[in-house]
Formats: C-alpha cells, sequence, structure tokens
C-alpha cells in the first residue's frame, strides 16, 4: 500500500454537459501531481454506468466509448459509510459464481461534473452517505446552485443583485400559453432572458424581443426542463466572471474574467462556450477572453466582494464561479449564477491570481478543502447512545398480554 | 548411446514438429474461421489447396536440408553434436516461423487469428498428434528425413487433431453452457427478461434497435453479433450479464439444423422474433425446409405465457405467423398487428414514417437507417419494446440514436468524392435485393463491386446468376471481384443485357479498390456487395 492518496476523480454523468466534463476532468487528472496522488480517473456514463482503467486516460476513449474495449473495468460504489470501494464482479471458473473485489478504493474525490446528476449536489449526497471528503459544494449549495429559481430566491433574500424574474411551469404553460405570457409581460419589459430551471451551462437559454420570441423561447425551454425562469434582460451588458475557492472561513477571490463574445452573438450559447478553438482542448481556457477584465478597481473588488459573500451564503467548498453581468452604462452589477463546478474548473483565472497559482497547487488546495471539511464533519455528533429500542422490547414484553406496543 | 546424442536426436525430431505448428498459423485461421468444424475446414482445403499446402512444403523443403546436416552432426562427438542439434533446430523454428508469417498475413487478414484458449488447444492437440506418430519412428531410430517430410502433412495433421480435441471441446462447451444457463437461472428469478432473436438476416439490425429502445427504460444488454452461438452466448452471460440488467436480448444464429434448440435450451427466451428464412447456410442445412423448422425452434421453444414477433415478409415468416397457436403473437409490419408504418419517406438521410400501434397510438419517427427491409426490422423491433412497455415517444427518441451498422448498407462519402454504400458483411439473395433498391434510389452513376454469395451450396450457381441480371437492371457498371469464382454473375449480366464493356473483372479487392481510386469521382455511387471471408478468398 502506497503512501499516497488514492485521489478519485468523478465525471461524465448523465448530463448535457457530459463531453465537457470529460475534457475538464482530464485536464485536472493530467495536472495533479502524481508524487501526492494516486489518481483513479472514474467515468460515468451517459446510462450511469461506472467505469475505471487504465483507457480513461486516452480522450480517444471517449469518442465512441465502447465498454467492451481493453483496460476498462465496469465498477459499482460501495456505498457503505468510509469504505471508498469500488467494487467489481467477475467470473473465473464454471461454476463458481461470481467473484467481487474492490477494484479501486478512493481516499478523496473530486468531482468533475457540469450539469444534471454531478453538479447539482446528487452525486454529493452519495459522497456524504458513503462519508468520503470531497472537494466541491455541499448538498444544499449545489442544489440550489443548480436550480435557477431558488438561486435567485435564495440570492433575492440574502439582498445579492440580481435582476427582476419570474418562474413558470410546464403545466401551466401547456394549460394556457397566451395566460402565461401575459403573466411574463404584466411583471417584465421586453427583451427578457428564458431559461429551463435546471440545466447548466447555456442551453436552452434564449432572449426574447416580443411575444412571438418569447412563445418560442418558452416551447424550447420546455422542452428541457419543467421548470423555467424568465428574467429581465440588459441591454448590451459586460459580463465577468470571478472564481472563488476556500471553505468556511477561508475564502480567495480570484482575477475577474471578461468573456469576449462575436459580435453577432447575443448571448454565450453552448456552442461558443464550449466548442470554439476546439484543437487544443482546452475548454472553457480557449474561449477568448480578457483577463483581468477591463473594469475599475473598485467594481473589481465589489465582484470579489460579492463573490466571496455568495460563497459563504451556499456554504461553498473547493473552487466556484459566480457570474455577473453589469450595466455598461450605470455600472450596476446583477448576479447571474453561480456554476459550483465551473469549466476546466476556473484554473486559467487561478494562474493569473495574485502571484499566480499552478494548476497542480491548485489541485493541492482543493484535497485541502475537502479534508478540512470532513474533519469538521467529524467533529459532529451523529449518532446517539440511545436505549429506544430496549425500551420498545420491554414495554412490548410488558404489554404482550394486554393491548400491543 | 550417450546421453548428450541421445538428447541431440530428440532436438532434432522435434525439431520439424514445433516448427510446423509455427508454418501452420494460416491453417489455423481455417479452423478458427470454420469454427473448429471439420466439414468446414476440408471444404477451405478444397477451396484453396495451394494456400494450404505450400507452407508445409515450403518447410519440409528446408527441414531436409537442414536433417542433412544433422545427419552428419550426430557422428560429432557427443557435445559438438547436440549444439548442432539445438542450432539446426533453432535454424528451423525460424524458418516455420517466418513461413507462418508469409502465408497468414496479420495486416490483410480480415478476421484475425485471435489465440483464443481454444485454438491453444488446438496447437497442443495438434502436437500431439504429430508427436505420436514421430515417437515410434524416433525411438525405432528410422532416418531424420521422416522427421522433415512431416510438415507435408500439416493440413491432414491439423485435422487430426481438431478430432482429438473435439471430445475434449464437446465437454468444455457442456460445462460452460450449463454455467451459462444457471447464471440466467439466477438472474430470471430477481427479474430479468429474456428475448431471442433469430433468422436468416437482419437479426443483427433488429437486435440493436430493440436494445436501444429498451435501454430507454431498463439497464439492457445485447449479445455482440459475433456471439450467437452457444459458447458466444454463454461467454457473454458469463463475463457480460450482470445483477444490473433487466434485459436480455440474445441473439442466435444457426449453421446446423439443432443450434437453436441448444441454444433455447440454454437461453430459455420468454419472447422471440424471427426476422426471416432464407437460403444461408445451405451448405450445412441442406434446404430452405430445413433452414425454416430450425429457425421456428425459437418460437416453440417460448413459454405459453411468452410473446412472439414475425415479420410480414409474406412468405415463410408469415407461414409461420399463421401456424402459431400456442402464444400471444403479432406479424409486424401489417395492419392492426404489432406496429405498422404509414407516410413512409425516404431521404438521402434514412426515413421518416408514422409508427402505429394496435392501441391507436401513433408516433412520427426519424432514422438514420435506410431502406425498406429496415423499416421492417424497425417495425419488429418496436412491437417488441411496445410489449414489453416502452411508449411510443421512448421508442421514437431511441430510434434517433440508432447508427447503421458497419458494412451493413452503411453510406459515406470516399475522400475522393464518390459515395461508397457498404453491404459487405456476409450477404445473401434478400439482403443484395434490397440493397440493389437502395442503390437504385440514388442518382449518378451506379457501380457494384461484388465477389459474389458463398456458402449457399448447389443454390450458389443459380442465385449468382440472378444476381447478376438484377445488377443489370440498376446499375451502369459493375466490378467482378475473382474470374472463377464471378463466371455465373459474369452470364446473369450479359443475359440481361449488360454491355461487356462496362463488366470489369478483377483479381483481388486490392486490385479492384486500386481501380476505384483512380477512376471513380462526385457523382459515382458505389455499393460493395459482400465481402468474402479470408477462407474464401
Amino acid at each position: 500500500m502506497s503512501g499516497k492518496i488514492q485521489l478519485g476523480i468523478l465525471f461524465g454523468s448523465r448530463s448535457c454537459e457530459h463531453e465537457v466534463s470529460i475534457i475538464s476532468a482530464l485536464q485536472l487528472a493530467a495536472m495533479a501531481n502524481p508524487f501526492k496522488y494516486e489518481v483513479i480517473p472514474v467515468y460515468i456514463t451517459k446510462r450511469g454506468e461506472w467505469f475505471i482503467g487504465g483507457a480513461l486516460w486516452k480522450l480517444e476513449t471517449y469518442e465512441r466509448f465502447d465498454p467492451r474495449k481493453s483496460g476498462l473495468t465496469r465498477v459499482f460504489p460501495d456505498l457503505t459509510a468510509r469504505s471508498g470501494a469500488l467494487m467489481a464482479f467477475e467470473r473465473s471458473k464454471p461454476f463458481q459464481g461470481e467473484r467481487r473485489y474492490a477494484a479501486a478504493r478512493l481516499d478523496c474525490v473530486i468531482p468533475v461534473f457540469h450539469g444534471l446528476h454531478g453538479e447539482d449536489g446528487s452525486i454529493q449526497g452519495m459522497l456524504e452517505l458513503m462519508d468520503l471528503p470531497y472537494a466541491s459544494t455541499g448538498v444544499p449549495g449545489s442544489a440550489v446552485g443548480m436550480d435557477k429559481v431558488m438561486m435567485k430566491r435564495l440570492f433575492a433574500g440574502y439582498g445579492f443583485p440580481v435582476l427582476a424574474d419570474t418562474s413558470l411551469t410546464r403545466g401551466a404553460f401547456e394549460a394556457d400559453p397566451d395566460a402565461a405570457c401575459l403573466r411574463v409581460e404584466a411583471q417584465l419589459p421586453y427583451p427578457v432572458y428564458v431559461k429551463p430551471a435546471n440545466l447548466g451551462s447555456s442551453i436552452g437559454v434564449s432572449r426574447a424581443g416580443d411575444r412571438a420570441q418569447l412563445m418560442e423561447a418558452l416551447q424550447l425551454a420546455f422542452e428541457l426542463d419543467r421548470r423555467v425562469l424568465v428574467e429581465q434582460g440588459l441591454d448590451n451588458p459586460r459580463e465577468v466572471n470571478c472564481a472563488v475557492m476556500g471553505f468556511g472561513e477561508e475564502v480567495t477571490p480570484s482575477v475577474v474574467e471578461q468573456p469576449v463574445r462575436e459580435d453577432d452573438l447575443e448571448l454565450l450559447d453552448f456552442k461558443t462556450k464550449y466548442l470554439r478553438g476546439g484543437d487544443d482542448q482546452a475548454g472553457m481556457a480557449a474561449l477568448s477572453r480578457l483577463i483581468p477584465a477591463p473594469i475599475s478597481r473598485e467594481d473589481t473588488q465589489k465582484v470579489q466582494r460579492i463573490a466571496c459573500d455568495v460563497f459563504r451564503a451556499l456554504d461553498c467548498k473547493g473552487v466556484v464561479r459566480v457570474d455577473f453581468m453589469m450595466d455598461r452604462a450605470s455600472g450596476e452589477l446583477h448576479i447571474t449564477e453561480i456554476n459550483t463546478i465551473p469549466g476546466s474548473l476556473a484554473f486559467y483565472l487561478w494562474e493569473k491570481t495574485g502571484e499566480g497559482l499552478c494548476y497542480r497547487r491548485l489541485i493541492d488546495h482543493m484535497v485541502d478543502y475537502a479534508m478540512k471539511a470532513y474533519q469538521e464533519k467529524d467533529r459532529n455528533i451523529t449518532s446517539f447512545q440511545s436505549d429506544i429500542i430496549t425500551e420498545a422490547l420491554k414495554r412490548q414484553a410488558s404489554g404482550a398480554k394486554g393491548a400491543k406496543a | 548411446m550417450n546421453v548428450l546424442s541421445r538428447l541431440a536426436w530428440l532436438v532434432l525430431w522435434a525439431g520439424p514438429v514445433i516448427a510446423m505448428l509455427l508454418a501452420a498459423r494460416q491453417l489455423m485461421q481455417f479452423a478458427q474461421l470454420s469454427s473448429y468444424q471439420a466439414g468446414g475446414y476440408i471444404r477451405a482445403l478444397r477451396r484453396l489447396p495451394q494456400k494450404c499446402a505450400w507452407p508445409g512444403l515450403a518447410l519440409s523443403a528446408v527441414a531436409v536440408v537442414l536433417m542433412v546436416f544433422g545427419t552428419l552432426a550426430l557422428s560429432a562427438p557427443p557435445f559438438l553434436s547436440l549444439a548442432a542439434a539445438l542450432l539446426l533446430t533453432g535454424l528451423l523454428l525460424v524458418a516455420g516461423w517466418i513461413i507462418g508469417q508469409m502465408a497468414y498475413r496479420e495486416k490483410t487478414a480480415k478476421v484475425k487469428l485471435v489465440m483464443t484458449a481454444r485454438i491453444k488447444r488446438l496447437y497442443l492437440a495438434t502436437a500431439l498428434v504429430a508427436g505420436l506418430i514421430c515417437w515410434p519412428m524416433c525411438r525405432a531410430g528410422w532416418s531424420l528425413g521422416f522427421a522433415a517430410l512431416l510438415p507435408v502433412l500439416t493440413p491432414v495433421l491439423l485435422l487430426m487433431g481438431l478430432f482429438l480435441a473435439y471430445p475434449v471441446e464437446k465437454a468444455i462447451q457442456l460445462i460452460y453452457r450449463e454455467d451459462a444457463r444457471r447464471i440466467l437461472e439466477g438472474y430470471r428469478k430477481t427479474g430479468l427478461d429474456v428475448i431471442a432473436i433469430t433468422g436468416s438476416y437482419g437479426k443483427t439490425t433488429v437486435k440493436n434497435i430493440l436494445a436501444a429502445m429498451l435501454s430507454q427504460r431498463y439497464p439492457t444488454l445485447a449479445s455482440p453479433a459475433s456471439f450467437n452461438t452457444p459458447l458466444g452466448l454463454a461467454r457473454c452471460i458469463r463475463e457480460e450479464l450482470g445483477h444490473q440488467h433487466r434485459f436480455f436480448i440474445a441473439e442466435m444464429g444457426a449453421r446446423h439444423p439443432q443450434d437453436i434448440r441448444v441454444l433455447c435450451r440454454m437461453i430459455r427466451p420468454r419472447a422471440g422474433i424471427l426476422t426471416a428464412i432464407g437460403p444461408q447456410h445451405l451448405e450445412t442445412m441442406g434446404s430452405l425446409q430445413r433452414v425454416r423448422e430450425t429457425k421456428y425452434d425459437l418460437i416453440r421453444a417460448l413459454p405459453g405465457d411468452g410473446y412472439a414477433v414475425f415479420n410480414d415478409d409474406g412468405k415463410q415468416v408469415t407461414e409461420c405467423f399463421r401456424r402459431t397457436t400456442h402464444l400471444s403473437k403479432c406479424l409486424a409490419g401489417s395492419v392492426d398487428s404489432g406496429a405498422w408504418a404509414e407516410e413512409v419517406k425516404f431521404s438521402a438521410e434514412g426515413s421518416d414514417f408514422v409508427l402505429c400501434f394496435p392501441d391507436g397510438s401513433r408516433q412520427a419517427v426519424s432514422t438514420a437507417l435506410a431502406g425498406e427491409h429496415n423499416v421492417r426490422n424497425i417495425l419488429m423491433a418496436a412491437a417488441m419494446a411496445r410489449q414489453l412497455g416502452i411508449s411510443p415517444r421512448k421508442i421514437a427518441l431511441a430510434l434517433e440514436e440508432v447508427r447503421p451498422i458497419a458494412s451493413r448498407l452503411q453510406m459515406s462519402i470516399h475522400p475522393r468524392g464518390y459515395k461508397v454504400i457498404n453491404n459487405g458483411f456476409n450477404s445473401n439473395p434478400d439482403s443484395s435485393r434490397k440493397a440493389l433498391e437502395v442503390l437504385a434510389a440514388q442518382p449518378g452513376r451506379l457501380v457494384v463491386v461484388t465477389p459474389g454469395f458463398i456458402e449457399l451450396g448447389r443454390q450458389e450457381a443459380p442465385s449468382n446468376r440472378r444476381l447478376g441480371s438484377d445488377i443489370a437492371a440498376v446499375a451502369h457498371l459493375a466490378l467482378l471481384i475473382g474470374e472463377k469464382r464471378t463466371r455465373p454473375i459474369r452470364e446473369g449480366l450479359l443475359e440481361s443485357g449488360m454491355p461487356p464493356e462496362n463488366i470489369l473483372v478483377f483479381a483481388g479487392l486490392d486490385e479492384a479498390n486500386r481501380y476505384i481510386q483512380e477512376t471513380f469521382g462526385p457523382g459515382d455511387v458505389l455499393l460493395y456487395e459482400n465481402d468474402l471471408p479470408d477462407h474464401y478468398a
């Protein structure tokens, strides 16, 4: 047994951003310090099958994923608290049944998922059950961060600056689409942005300038989700993003970036965000962006301060990225959303923050935060000595002749 | 005799036996390709006598020369003679290895020789046969020349090896089949549903479509295409089937009349699909009647609470549907039974149609699968999926995901600009007619590249002749592979009025491909019809 930390990199999963997650994860796996960690990539397919194995390090494996390919082992997570085992099953000789063995054992996990079934608290919930240290925001923070409707309510409740919005459900829309549109129009002036509540990235997000566009946008969004957020649009806003890392009281903001969009695109859609400049496979980092964002020092500090507040409000952990929209005229800031697992883990921002933090060190920090959070959790008392069963048995015995306990 | 010179003697005798095994790679591949059946192996020997004989002859020639030196070396002092014997044997082994590599080229082989446990056992059995023959001669002190001539007999020795290994293989198969049966039995108790698919063709496509549909609901395992024999399916069940699977789709192939019965005893399917009955494997099956009865064995094996889907082909399969009374059934493709299609439209990207079910539900679907026969394949899968509780919407979603299988009417554009339709996978008269239909629907200059059909026994010549006239009705140009083998196609082409200058004959696929790349470009459409397995070409 080596003294290295068995570091599981979980990625893929049943999400629209499955492929982006693969690229983010392979980047991270390649950058982790091999002297400190035994890196174990754990791939979850679009059907929810789990795999480990050497083939996962190669990008080619994912082009047409074939579970029969050599260098892949199908595994099943053992949910027993603190086991951390990924079980595999194998048949060798006839009539001897299945042999089960732990194909890997994880000490710590970095979840590198984007979107549903990974960034939304579901995997985090599983890791809490397994009682493993993990380097991402916990269950409630992840869940709220994924659900745009709840996120906005929570931000508004904290008094963070957000744009006016309203939300609709599929049932209400399908029952009477015109009434739904009227409701939106009564609350918000055009243009508005229509966003499915539960999808990360920019999939299904569209801008509507009039009734016809709104109808079309809602139809698209309701194909993707049951709940939809409609948000006040800004004219020609400046987008700025700021990453934050830490845990508990220790919170550090990164340099602020401004993503650059092509003039003809009204919004950073999925394609431009992730597929542009795909040759170098640098994912998010390949997108043209301005680092640091060309905004005043005061604005930068304000962005960083709010980003840190958001981090604390959602009790985040590891690395997150908070996205803002800034009114070019008034300089007013609005939080767009929080990504609890940002693309490429925003390493390109940390590289340019302060004296520069290389990806390898960033991973070290993430593991440290995971361990720290785990120790904190360990301090909580979760089990009590209880006599309830004994008492119940006693009552049962004494009441056996009479009424049942 | 000194111990050392005795050892030298033994080494010299063992050399040709081992070298022979090294040189026999091509023959081993043939044995593997004919599923280790003596009949198929002998047919391969008769088809390609030179290819089978030359490695043995060449090795013997080398061995004779080396053994002359060997005999001389034996009269040297013991230590020296052993050293010489080792050297000579080493040389012989190298020669054997080189001959083996030359005879069987890994790069050009379509189906590679795989070093399975079974082929290793065949090597061992062949070595045993050769050893048993050599041993008395070696003991009696016969001349080394006899040892040197042994490799000439390689094809025969390998055949004897096949016979020797046969009872062992049978026993091993029985054990694995029984193990697989028990595993399935175990999973069945916790709700695994087993669906079997058989038919002369279309079964792999139907299996893939059905797997996509069932996966929409529950984890589904479909057996890989090449695993449709008892041993292949046993392996799939043992290695891939797991507790997570709720559906298991088994593709069943039949080369011999008893095959499906054996498979059904092991798999015990609850539901079955019969895709087609056509003249395939007539060499081993005998007659079309036998093919039909063999395929129908699947339906016979289904339980009373099971479900059977038949393809409405208006011929043999429809006939089978009519005579089935012991369980629920449907005739996919006929209105009001199972599933049928309306408003079918074919395009360059595939096909669109409305999928209709007897319960009145209608679902518009769009798929990349091309051709009328694929619509039939979809209908069979959809009828079964619907029966197993998949909603029409999910069925449509699954169809958007399904891609054509490689070499089965797969369309692509060659870098030189011409369009390629690949129907190269062990084709048969019915599937080639369908491929020609797809070709006929294409614009441009239409070309067919084919070596004709194989494994059709007595039907082979007439079927190929018919293929010729079918091609003449559709294509502008025919490229035939192999002069002797394609003579009936040529006759068919000429009879149906294709001008002789539009028929080009090539010795092999490589030559044809070279010509194709030089000649064709944008606007040309090439149909590759049937690709020959290595033990036929």
